[in-house]
Formats: C-alpha cells, sequence, structure tokens
C-alpha cells in the first residue's frame, strides 16, 4: 500500500506540474529535435533511434531489422466515410499519429477517422507500447464520450490494458493513455473501442490486428526454408527455438528445427480481411444528434476492411466531407481488399467479422481453401493432432476470425471471387452487386 | 456390420470396371441444361414465380424446370463435367460450382463483376441464348451448382442444384472406408420470400428505386424448403426421407439458400465426415450441425445398432425454428425419415407410418375410421394403412407389411381415436 | 450515461457484490437432482432490467419438495450418468406440450404425434401432454455431458416462449487425478479445495501437483475446478405481446418473417441483472444468475447452451477458452485418448440447439508484468518469469533533446490520471491484482476483493442491450479473485466463493 501511495503522489505531483499528462509513451524514444518525437520503428530498418537491440537478425543485405520495442499513437475521433453507392456516412474511429509532432497532433488528427482502423501488426516477442490520444468529435460537440483500444482475443489480458471499460477505464477528450502489451502469442486478432460499445463499434471503430511468428524471424535470420517458405501464419514447426532473455537472439533448439507440419501455414502473399456492415440510418440519426435506434437496427452497407464492392478492389476512397459536412476532404477508408498472386503461390487470408450484429458465410468460388487457425491459434490440437480442414467457406460470428490458406497450384489463371454467400451481404443499399465481395486475381 | 452390395450398387461397380478399362481413362459426363421460368405452388395456395434449370440432356433428361435442379449425379472415375446450358431467361445466366475447377471468365461492366464466369447472354424475347461450362479435376464429394451471375438475385430465384461426385468405391462418400454407407439422400435447404420473387421475376434486379426498396436487403424468406418442398408437402410419402433400421445413411445435407440453417433430426446425432466436398480426417458428432448459406455437410445417420425389427419416424427440423405464421405451421423447414426395413431386409419387413390407421385418409384418426377398419376386418379385406399392430419399440404403428388385419389392430386405433397415447 | 444506468440497476437488483448475503448464491451451478420429477408447464412472467414485464411459457419443478414456480429457463437437471430418469409432464397450458431429451437414450415412445386438434398437421415430434393432462417420459443418461431439454410442440412458438432448459450428466468417477503445474508457474496452495484446511502454505519451488477430483467428461482431460452455465436466449417483445394480448390469433396472425430478438438472456436473465444473486426476491420467475467467480490458476468449466433461434458468439475477454466438447461428446479422436481434438477460442459461437463445453483458465503468463506488483512472495499460480519485473518509465520533455525518467515501478507505463480517465464500477483503481487504489469520486465500489473483472459477453454488441437502452443484455462479468498472500487463511475469501 505504501508503493501506491508514493505512486499516486508521483502521478499527482506529475499532474500538477504538466498542465495535461498529454504525451506519448516509449522508452526508447528520442525527442525530435524539429519538436516530437522520431517517428516510430518502421520494420524495413531505415529508422534510428535508442531500442536496445534487434529481435534475431543482424542487418544483414535483405534481413530486416525488427526491433525488440515498437510503439505507435492512434488518435480516436470522428470522421466521414463514403460508401460504394456514394453515401456519405459520419462515423467515429482511429488514425494514425505516430508522425505527428505534438503540437500540431490535435491539429493533424481531428476529424481524420479511418474506417477500418489503421492496421496494427507487428512481430511475436516485440514490446509494443500504444499510445491513444482522444482527440474528441468535432461534429458532436455535444458529446464527451471517452474512448479505448481492446485488443481483442489477446489471451493472458490484464483489466488496465484491456480497454473494456466496466472492469478498467476509458480516456477523456484530450488526454493520452499509453498501453503497453508483450506480444507473446502470433496470431489474428481484432482491435475496436470497447467504450459504449453497441454504438462506438457501429460507428466504425475497428480495426485490423496481427501478429506474425517468431518463425518468420528464425527462417529469415538463419536463411532457411521451411517447406519452401520464410514466411508462415503460425510457428508450425517442432523444436522452433524461444528468444533469448535480451531477445538479441534466439536460443539454440533443442533438436531438429522441423517435423511434418513444418512449414505447413507458409505463404507468399498475405491479407487481412475485416467483414463489418453499418446502418446508414443510425450514422444519419448519430450526426444530427437524434436518439440513437439500438432495437430496430438493420444493415444497408456490407464490407470487408470498410469498403462495399467494387470499392473493395479500386484505390483509396476519399470522402466527400467537404460538400457534405463542411470539413476537409481526406483519404477515410485507405485499405482495399483485392488480392494478386501469382500461380502457384500460396495466399494468406486473415479474416475477422466486427459487425455488431450479422454472422457471414464468406466463401470463395474457386477450389477449396485450408482452414489452419481459428482465434488466433494453429489448429492442432493439444497433443499436436493436425485439425486444419478445408473447405470453401468458413461461418464467421462477430469476434471471431479464422486464418485461411489458398494454395493456387494448378489454378487456371484469371479473377475469382470471394464474397458473402448470405446473399443478402452482396449490397451497397440500394446498389446490387456490391457489398462483402472482392477479387482474387491470379496470374 | 456386415457390408452388402445393393444391386444398384454392383451395377456402378460394373461400370467402373467396364469404364476404366478404357484407353482414354479421363471420362466426362455431360449435362445439358435449360434456365427457364417456372412458378410452384406452396402449400397455402400461394403461387410464386421462380427460375429454374431443366435437364434436357438428350436421352436422360425430362426437360420438367425444376427448383431445385436436376440432381447432377456423377459416375464414379469421372474427372470432368461439362454443362451446356440454355437460357430463355431475360437475364445473363452463368454456372459455378464451388470447390470444382472451372477457368474463371467474368464478365465484368464498369467495373463491376456481372458474372463470376462467360455467361449465357440476356435471352431475346421468346428467344435462347447459350453457354458451355467445363469442370475440371473433379474430386468426390457433394457440391452445389448455382447461378453465378448476379448470385442475390438469381440463386434466391431457384437456380441452384447438387452435384454429387463419387469415388470409385462403391457405397463411400470419399476415398476413405470411413465414408461407408448403405443407403444415401439428398436433402437441398432453401427459402423462398414470395415478394422477392414477384418482383424480381418482373423486374430483372433486386432493386425498387422507386419505393428505395432493395429486397435482397430486406429478404425475408416466408416458405423454408427441404428439396423443394415445405411442410406440410414434405409429409407425402414421395416426400419423405428413408433411413432403414440396422443400416448407415448417408445424409448429403446442402445450404442452398441465403440464410443459415442448423437441420436437427429429433433425438438422433449424426456424424459429420465432409465438408464442401472435402473428406474430414476427425469427423464430428453433433445433435445440431451448423449449415451456413452455401455450405454442404455429409452426415452419416449411424443406425447400424437399431434392431431390424423396430420401426421409426424421425422429423428433420431447423433448430432455428423459423416458420411463416405464429398460427400454423404450412411454411416450416420439416422433413419426415421414415425409418423401418426396406428391401435388402426383406423378408424382415415393416410398414410404420405415424398416418397409419387413417383409413378415410381425411387427416385425422376417429371413430370414422374404427368403423371402417372393424368392418374390413370382419370382411377379411386386407389393407396396409389398417394393418397397424404390432406398435414399435418407438411408439410407432408397424404392420407386418402385409396388410391383413386383425382385431389388435382396430383396437390400436379406437385408442388412437380417444386420444389416448 | 455508459456506467450509470448499470450501475443503478445492480443497486435495484441487489447485486452488491460487498453484501453476498448467501455464499452459495454466486460460484457454482444451481439445479435439481434425483431420477424422478414431475414438472408442469405454465404461463409465468418475468422482468427485464428496463422495467420491462413479459408474459413466458415455462416449466415448474413441481415434485414434492420442488421449487413449485414456474422459472425461465426450466430447472437445470443434474444427474448421473448412468441413471434411468423419469418425469411427468402435467400440461397446464391451453395447447399441447411435449419434452424432447436431445442425447439421452430414450426409453418411452419417440412417435411423432399427427392429427390432434389440426388434421393432417404435426402436433409434436414427440408424445405430448395434451392440455390438463400428462405425459411421462423416460430415459437413461448414457453419457455424461451438457444437454438439454425442450418442448418438441409447435416449436416456433413454445421455443420462443421460453419451455427449454438445461441438463447436466455427471461422470462416474475418475478418483483424484494428479496434475502437474508447469514449472513457470508458482505452486498451488495446500489446503483448499482438498479438503485438509487449515492454513495456507505456498511454496515456490517446481515441480508441484494438484489433484482434481470433478470432471465433465470421465477423462481427467475434462477436470475442472469450478463450473458456470452460459444458456442463451433471446425474446421479441413484440411477439410477446402479441401472446399475451392478441384475442383472435387466427385472423391475426404473427408474422415471424418480422421476428427480431430485443431482449438477450443468460441463464434467463438480461444484463445487469445476470450478475445480481441467484434466486433473489425480486426475480421470482428468473432464479438462476451468471457470474463466474474464481481464483488465478482455477480451471473453470463453461457449460454453454444456445436456446435461442439465433447464433451468438460468445467472447471471453481474459483468455481463449479450450473447448473440449461439442453437443455433449468429448472432442476426441478415440474414445478414452481425451480431449485431443480440443480448440482454443476467444469467441464460440453458439449455434441454436448445440452445446459446448469449454475450460477457461487465467494466471495472467506471459504479461510482461508483474501482476502483484513487485511483493517479494509468490502468490499460487503466479507466472514466475515476471515476477519483481520493474520498469523506468519516462515523461514527456520539458525541453527539447531531454526525457526525464521516474523512478522504477511495477507497470511498463505511467497511467492516466484520474481525472483524464472514466473508470468503470469494477475497476479497482490499481492495475494490480488485489490492490486497490485512488478513484474519481462516485466511480468503482463494485470490486471488493480487487480482482480483475472481464466482460464474457455476446460479440454481436447489438445484444448488448435491453429493449433499445444500452447496456444490459448477453453480458455478464466474470471475476478473478485474488488468492491472498501466505499466511492468509484462504475461507476469508470462500466469503466470496464456496
Amino acid at each position: 500500500m505504501k508503493k501506491f501511495l508514493t505512486y499516486c503522489v508521483t502521478v499527482a505531483l506529475l499532474a500538477a506540474a504538466l498542465p495535461a499528462m498529454a504525451f506519448r509513451q516509449f522508452p526508447y524514444d528520442i525527442p525530435n529535435p524539429a519538436g516530437g518525437w522520431i517517428v516510430d520503428w518502421a520494420n524495413d530498418g531505415t529508422a534510428t533511434g535508442t531500442v536496445p537491440n534487434f529481435i534475431g537478425l543482424d542487418g544483414l543485405a535483405g534481413r530486416p531489422l525488427v526491433p525488440a520495442a515498437v510503439s505507435k499513437r492512434l488518435a480516436a475521433g470522428d470522421g466521414y466515410s463514403k460508401m460504394a453507392d456514394g453515401t456519405g456516412l459520419y462515423t467515429f474511429g482511429f488514425s494514425d499519429g505516430s508522425a505527428d509532432p505534438e503540437n500540431l497532433f490535435m491539429e493533424r488528427r481531428t476529424f481524420k477517422a479511418e474506417l477500418p482502423a489503421p492496421t496494427i501488426s507487428y512481430y511475436e516477442g516485440q514490446d509494443y507500447y500504444l499510445t491513444l490520444t482522444n482527440v474528441g468529435m468535432k461534429l458532436r460537440p455535444d458529446l464527451f464520450d471517452p474512448h479505448s483500444v481492446h485488443f481483442h482475443g489477446f489471451p493472458q489480458a490484464a483489466p488496465v490494458f484491456d480497454g473494456e471499460p466496466m472492469a478498467s477505464f476509458g480516456i477523456r477528450m484530450g488526454f493520452d493513455l499509453t498501453y503497453y502489451y508483450n506480444l507473446v502469442e502470433p496470431g489474428t486478432y481484432l482491435y475496436h473501442c470497447h467504450v459504449e460499445a453497441t454504438e462506438h463499434m457501429e460507428m466504425g471503430m475497428l480495426g485490423n490486428l496481427y501478429i506474425k511468428p517468431r518463425q518468420d524471424l528464425y527462417a529469415q535470420k538463419n536463411l532457411l526454408m521451411f517447406n519452401g517458405f520464410n514466411q508462415f501464419a503460425y510457428n508450425d514447426c517442432n523444436n522452433l527455438p524461444s528468444y533469448k532473455a535480451d531477445k538479441s537472439d534466439f536460443e539454440a533448439p533443442a533438436g531438429v528445427v522441423g517435423g511434418t507440419m513444418c512449414g505447413s501455414t507458409g505463404y507468399d502473399v498475405e491479407k487481412a480481411i475485416q467483414f463489418s456492415d453499418f446502418d446508414a440510418e443510425f450514422h444519419k440519426l448519430h450526426i444530427a444528434a437524434d436518439t440513437l435506434p439500438f432495437a430496430d437496427m438493420l444493415a444497408s452497407h456490407y464490407m470487408l476492411n470498410g469498403r462495399g464492392y467494387p470499392d473493395t478492389v479500386g484505390g483509396p476512397v476519399t470522402n466527400n466531407a467537404s460538400s457534405e459536412v463542411g470539413q476537409p476532404d481526406y483519404v477515410s477508408q485507405p485499405l482495399d481488399s483485392k488480392i494478386t498472386a501469382n500461380q502457384g503461390q500460396k495466399i494468406l487470408l486473415r479474416l475477422s467479422n466486427l459487425s455488431i450484429q450479422n454472422f457471414a458465410t464468406l466463401e470463395f468460388n474457386g477450389p477449396a481453401f485450408k482452414v489452419v487457425g481459428k482465434c488466433a491459434k494453429l489448429l492442432r490440437g493439444p497433443d499436436g493432432k493436425d485439425l486444419s480442414y478445408f473447405a470453401n467457406s468458413v461461418f464467421i460470428g462477430p469476434g471471431e476470425t479464422f486464418d485461411l490458406i489458398l494454395d493456387t497450384t494448378g489454378w487456371a489463371q484469371g479473377t475469382y471471387y470471394f464474397y458473402s454467400r448470405n446473399l443478402n451481404q452482396l449490397n451497397n443499399d440500394q446498389m446490387e452487386r456490391g457489398g462483402a465481395m472482392t477479387e482474387i486475381i491470379i496470374n | 456390420m456386415k457390408f452388402r452390395i445393393q444391386p444398384s450398387a454392383l451395377a456402378a461397380l460394373i461400370t467402373v470396371c467396364v469404364t476404366v478399362s478404357l484407353p482414354l481413362g479421363l471420362h466426362a459426363k455431360s449435362y445439358d441444361l435449360r434456365a427457364d421460368t417456372a412458378s410452384i405452388t406452396m402449400p397455402d395456395g400461394t403461387v410464386v414465380p421462380v427460375w429454374g434449370f431443366a435437364d434436357i440432356t438428350a436421352g436422360s433428361g425430362d426437360g420438367i424446370v425444376k427448383v431445385p435442379g436436376p440432381a447432377l449425379d456423377l459416375p464414379a472415375a469421372d474427372t470432368n463435367l461439362t454443362i451446356n446450358l440454355t437460357n430463355k431467361l431475360p437475364v445473363p445466366v452463368s454456372i459455378y460450382i464451388p470447390g470444382l475447377r472451372l477457368a474463371p471468365a467474368p464478365a465484368n461492366v464498369g467495373g463491376r463483376v456481372m458474372s463470376f464466369t462467360a455467361h449465357a447472354p440476356a435471352a431475346p424475347a421468346g428467344g435462347q441464348t447459350t453457354a458451355s461450362f467445363s469442370f475440371t479435376g473433379l474430386k468426390p464429394g457433394t457440391f452445389i451448382y448455382q447461378s453465378g451471375s448476379n448470385p442475390s438475385a438469381q440463386i434466391p430465384m431457384g437456380l441452384y442444384g447438387a452435384v454429387i461426385v463419387r469415388p470409385a468405391a462403391a457405397n463411400q462418400a470419399y476415398n476413405d472406408a470411413a465414408s461407408a454407407y448403405d443407403n444415401e439422400q439428398v436433402v437441398v435447404f432453401s427459402e423462398i420470400d414470395p415478394a422477392f420473387n414477384s418482383y424480381v421475376s418482373s423486374n430483372k434486379t433486386t432493386i425498387d428505386a422507386a419505393h428505395k426498396i432493395n429486397y435482397s436487403l430486406s429478404y425475408a424468406p416466408k416458405y423454408f424448403l427441404i428439396n423443394g418442398k415445405t411442410y406440410p408437402d414434405t409429409t407425402s410419402p414421395a416426400s419423405q426421407l428413408v433411413a432403414p433400421p440396422a443400416r448407415k445413411t448417408l445424409l448429403r445435407l446442402i445450404n442452398a439458400g441465403s440464410q443459415n440453417h442448423v437441420p436437427t433430426i429429433a433425438g438422433k446425432p449424426v456424424r459429420i465426415i465432409g465438408e464442401d466436398g472435402n473428406f474430414l480426417t476427425y469427423a464430428r458428432n453433433e445433435h445440431a450441425p451448423v449449415l451456413p448459406a452455401g455450405k454442404t455437410l455429409d452426415a452419416i445417420l449411424d443406425l447400424s445398432s437399431t434392431p431390424l425389427t423396430e420401426g421409426n419416424f424421425f422429423t428433420m427440423f431447423d433448430r432455428r425454428a423459423w416458420r411463416a405464421s405464429s398460427v400454423d405451421t404450412t411454411g416450416s423447414m420439416i422433413a419426415f425419415i421414415k425409418s423401418y426395413p426396406t428391401a435388402p431386409d426383406v423378408p424382415v419387413s415393416l410398414d410404420c407410418n405415424p398416418f397409419k390407421g387413417d383409413m378415410n385418409a381425411d387427416g385425422k384418426i376417429d371413430i370414422v375410421d374404427v368403423m371402417i377398419l372393424l368392418n374390413k376386418f370382419i370382411n377379411s379385406t386386407t389393407d396396409p394403412n389398417g394393418d397397424v399392430t404390432p406398435v414399435s419399440l418407438a411408439g410407432l404403428p408397424c404392420g407386418s407389411g402385409t396388410g391383413v388385419l386383425k382385431l389388435a389392430d382396430a383396437m390400436y386405433v379406437l385408442q388412437k381415436a380417444l386420444d389416448i397415447n | 450515461m455508459l456506467t450509470r444506468q448499470f450501475i443503478k440497476r445492480m443497486i435495484l437488483a441487489g447485486a452488491l457484490l460487498t453484501l453476498f448475503p448467501l455464499a452459495q448464491a454466486y460460484a457454482f451451478i444451481d439445479g435439481i437432482t434425483g431420477t424422478s420429477f414431475q414438472f408442469a408447464a405454465r404461463e409465468g412472467r418475468l422482468s427485464t432490467p428496463d422495467g420491462g414485464n413479459l408474459m413466458f411459457w415455462g416449466f415448474a419443478d413441481i415434485t414434492p419438495g420442488g421449487r413449485s414456480t414456474v422459472q425461465y429457463p426450466g430447472p437445470t437437471l443434474i444427474i448421473n450418468q448412468g441413471d434411468t430418469v423419469t418425469i411427468t409432464l402435467a400440461n397446464e397450458l391451453n395447447e399441447p406440450v411435449s419434452m424432447m431429451f436431445p442425447g439421452m437414450t430414450m426409453l418411452s415412445s419417440t412417435a411423432p404425434v399427427f392429427s390432434k386438434g389440426q388434421p393432417g398437421k404435426i402436433t409434436s415430434l414427440v408424445p405430448e401432454a395434451a392440455p390438463r393432462e400428462t405425459q411421462t417420459y423416460r430415459f437413461k443418461a448414457e453419457k455424461p455431458g451438457t444437454f438439454y431439454y425442450q418442448s418438441a410442440s409447435n416449436q416456433a412458438i413454445q421455443l420462443r416462449m421460453g419451455l427449454f432448459g438445461a441438463i447436466v450428466v455427471r461422470p462416474g468417477s475418475l478418483g483424484a487425478v494428479s496434475v502437474t503445474i508447469p514449472t513457470y508457474l508458482s505452486c498451488p496452495p495446500v489446503g483448499h479445495r482438498e479438503g485438509s484446511g487449515g492454513v495456507n502454505t505456498i511454496i515456490s519451488a517446481a515441480p508441484c501437483a494438484k489433484n482434481f477430483t470433478t470432471y465433465a467428461y470421465g477423462h481427467q482431460s475434462s477436470a475442472y475446478d469450478r463450473e458456470f452455465l452460459y444458456l442463451a436466449s433471446e425474446m421479441d417483445p413484440k411477439f410477446q405481446r402479441w401472446m399475451e394480448f392478441e384475442p383472435d390469433k387466427i385472423n391475426n396472425p404473427f408474422d415471424f418473417s418480422t421476428w427480431k430478438a430485443n431482449y438477450w438472456f443468460i441463464n434467463g436473465r438480461n444484463a445487469p441483472d445476470t450478475m445480481g444473486m441467484a434466486n433473489a426476491m425480486n426475480l421470482p420467475s428468473q432464479p438462476y444468475n451468471c457470474m463466474p467467480l474464481f481464483h488465478p490458476g482455477e480451471q473453470v468449466l463453461i457449460r454453454i447452451i444456445n436456446m435461442g433461434q439465433d447464433f451468438h458468439p460468445l467472447h471471453t475477454h481474459g483468455n481463449h477458452m479450450d473447448v473440449i466438447a461439442e453437443d455433449g461428446n468429448l472432442l476426441q479422436s478415440a474414445p478414452g485418448s481425451g480431449a485431443d481434438l480440443s480448440w482454443e477460442a476467444f469467441t464460440v459461437t453458439m449455434a441454436p440447439g448445440k452445446t459446448f463445453d469449454a475450460i477457461f483458465d487465467w494466471t495472467g503468463k506471459g504479461l510482461g508484468w508483474d501482476i502483484y506488483e513487485n511483493t517479494a512472495i509468490f502468490r499460487p499460480y503466479e507466472y514466475i518469469p515476471d515476477h519483481l519485473k520493474t520498469f523506468t518509465p519516462f515523461t514527456s520533455p520539458v525541453a527539447s533533446g531531454t526525457t526525464p525518467k521516474l523512478a522504477a515501478q511495477g507497470l511498463p507505463v505511467i497511467m492516466p490520471g484520474i481525472q483524464e480517465t472514466i473508470a468503470g464500477p469494477n475497476w479497482s483503481g490499481s492495475p494490480f491484482l488485489g490492490s486497490m487504489d485512488a478513484l474519481p469520486p462516485g466511480e468503482g465500489g463494485f470490486n471488493p476483493f480487487s480482482g480483475f473483472f472481464y466482460m464474457w459477453h455476446s460479440h454481436a454488441e447489438r445484444e448488448l442491450t435491453n429493449n433499445d437502452i444500452f447496456p444490459g443484455g448477453f453480458l455478464t462479468m466474470a471475476a478473478i479473485v485474488p488468492w491472498p498472500a501466505t499466511g492468509d487463511n484462504l475461507t476469508i475469501y470462500d466469503e466470496y466463493m464456496p
């Protein structure tokens, strides 16, 4: 208890000393003389900083440097999106402000919500510092909603960094909150704001989140290929060594790194695809500061990565905020869902569903795919039995994730389709031949 | 249990032996299908316009437009399937089969796909167009063929059907002995929203721009079909499914609808051995298998430990318990599985049916039926419908199948007429 | 707005965790035991946290000595593997009712009933009790596991009205089975739940073992310390009102294509009533609650049943579940192999008519910081590599080129000040397990043991409402109650957890 008092006093003193405790926390950051901070570590090894070491890799040509600690700063606030039928909808969401100087952060990040939220993807073993800044809702000045980040599905979570506001807290407007995650389990997760979840999630505070396995780094550092691959959905080899305590390298393996399933989740091309939907009426009532209807919700726009077909296969979507709500236009939906691969390559699809009311049966119209992972776990029984299976569709519920491998060996070249077989989901409101559908192009 | 080769299976085996001795080794079955309009009448008298497929293959097709379309049953060792489509619909139509290989040649307009593969264009009034689809590298399993042109309009209209690809071994679903069965049933689930069908059949689109309605988005089915029939039409003997006791029945469960169903057999679990035409390494024992839209499951209803003398009448229903209105079961997704010995288990033959005893076929058992039965008994007239004893362990009226009436039959029917369970 | 209503309702529901007048009201599955039961099907009323009140049809246990009131869901039957069970159903409703027991070996007739009431129509999938009559069902529980019973008559109406309940079949005894604790965890307490009582002794030396005596299935892979029920159902108030008030149902039928759930229940209650006391006086026909309480490292069995019509994605905050059984079948590759086909999930799709058994546990393994904040002793099941970890965080620069450092602390980052956050009712004020800290005025307060709370809920967030009011519905909080420090008598925590 004494420690706590000390802690409280420290915090209280700091709070008194600094007008606002608003700052991004990353122990290895160095301040930028021009203001703010040296930007987030890029995985291409080009950034400089004081991160103590790099996971497993030596930085030789072609082998990326992976820092042992990484950070990001997300802004949470409102924004505007453009649906595939041209409808503009008011949204809540996140945007990445890691590169913004402190003094320009609010100015640059207000009314910049993206759909989906910026993808968070790192390696197993990295220390991750995620600062969340609540920039407020510019078009709803009557609201004082806090926000949070919930890393959905992260195993062994503690409430303090879980973002679930019943058991912890959300951050108020104008303040920051830094989450810390030890990224120990690779897999496909998802993240969203958990504050007033029904409303904030319908408004679009949803994003892709996945952690790549350390087997990638082991293979790349040692110039090894497993089953012909050096990147994988999961750690699928036997005897894969763990990191040394300081993460500077791997321990020596206890036996031959291999096994019959070794490399079975290897891939050439990777894509994260998140299913979601909007009820346009809800969004229109929201911006009108009207009563929000939960009981009568009915989705009108079905999406993959925040866009309906055919926008799913197009370039970045810029909203019409200037003409519709008098705010500057910006790229509101930067992520496409188009997948391109060469014949014979393997494609890893990281699927998630963040609808707040609809299950989806996501189907592929070509040959069967292999389901290798579910809920961020390799489909393997407790004693190692291979539980992966082949199918042409997965039934995916809100808050679920699947990992699929499409082996294109022997496929005819051309354009294939990946879409919801719940056929009412192939619509952008009053526009048919749209909705939750994308293309997979085999060259 | 002992494995018996049924005559039909034997014939199939002989066919296999003959065909594999041919020099080419590759075989392709070809179907000629016609996409056309039709209408189907629901049990409440509602007439619903549909689009369906007819088998017009020379020599084997009957040319009748059906929903679901004719099942494409491919002989063992076939490696290719060709479907020649004649389109008489006013919209472009194409065919694809998830899981089977077809060279993609999508038709795009304005950056949006019109058909997943090359289509037969919209037919001019009174005319027709054609297209051909070649699927290669067939693998054993249960699949769905369906329209790949504006699927959210055309599949609910009825353009779908079952595809069965057989392995070399007879009476197996896959090339694995664990998929062996004695009896097989194809069960296709789908739904009908009459408002949707009416609009699409006259407007060729799901969009009613004038009234801001998207009939696909607001799809609200009122009839839930199993093999194209909804309750109570599914009670008719022709629509009943069959799963004899002491046998393993393979149920090829196919959801061609847009909604997700949970086909459940009252009191009987099934073993799921295949999904989307892929054999599962580890079968799953389930009471309530999830059958999402567009998916196929191969389920074994294993009655091999049920005695041959046992008669049963199982109900298969969607556990989601949908139906059209609250005062009538009409439109519900309910089917019946009759389970009593049939060939080749003769002479252990039973004829069980919960409808038995309704001598005048007026849909209810009352004192009139008792009188008719007694009259027939006295006059030594045989009547399988009145031959209701013995009663099986499951409680069903099971006659010996000969139709010879006994006094006990009349007593049983009297008991029913008096509403004694 | 978020939590205010919730707190209010918790108070109204008498759900104060600080009170716990009956320890037995939490942390176990309530139900009835025996082999012979008398049930009645009758009408009742249930209440919803938004002040609503709906008519339902349910089962009542009218066995002499039973609860005798109609309840939603029906009484949970807790029986033993091998039992032959007889249930006599007395139908007090105005239409035929029946009972179906998927997974049980029926010893009474299973013949469907046609031609009663409506000519040519099926009335029940199995023999029925006509209005004001009785029907007797007999079955043998040959397999252990999680099952249910439901009406097999007029399901579209009767399932929506509530004629269903859970069945738990307990396996024969396996005796105590010892399970080795991984060496990265500290050892479990001695003398708790193994019957010897007394002062807790915690040793940090590995290896050590733990004995289990309770199993969901006849194999040690299904061992558990505590069990909880998650039985899901839904209601559309429009339909319930039509059932209650429409005088001419034939001419004004309810169109089921418009049926849309707006109340979601766990064990017959909507949040926050889910977390209220079992057998609460103000919820006479909803006796079952749902609020898992357990200690770090304990194996928690979650019995999952969906008696509704919709699919529900059950998401457990805190950790994955290990799904070990489906529809009452242990996920095993061969008899006796144990749950070698089990899979892990952070979200399980609850399908209508389906059951799952899942095992959840939580130790905080691999968090990267010490959840007990640097205390010198080990707590049971503590993750040893994180023990005594400290961090030196920094603050924002007061001048260019400087990074002021703070004194070492237990958390890798500095928490925001309490004036910068809005905290929930289950927040202790401290990030550390078993500790509390300052809270904003009027916030927190529903965490008397400074535990870690986790929302276990439907991830279809529309279902977190009660007829248009957020929050509510398919939501409950699971709580990890800390083990006490060395020397404390564990029984002080048994006040919360029998």
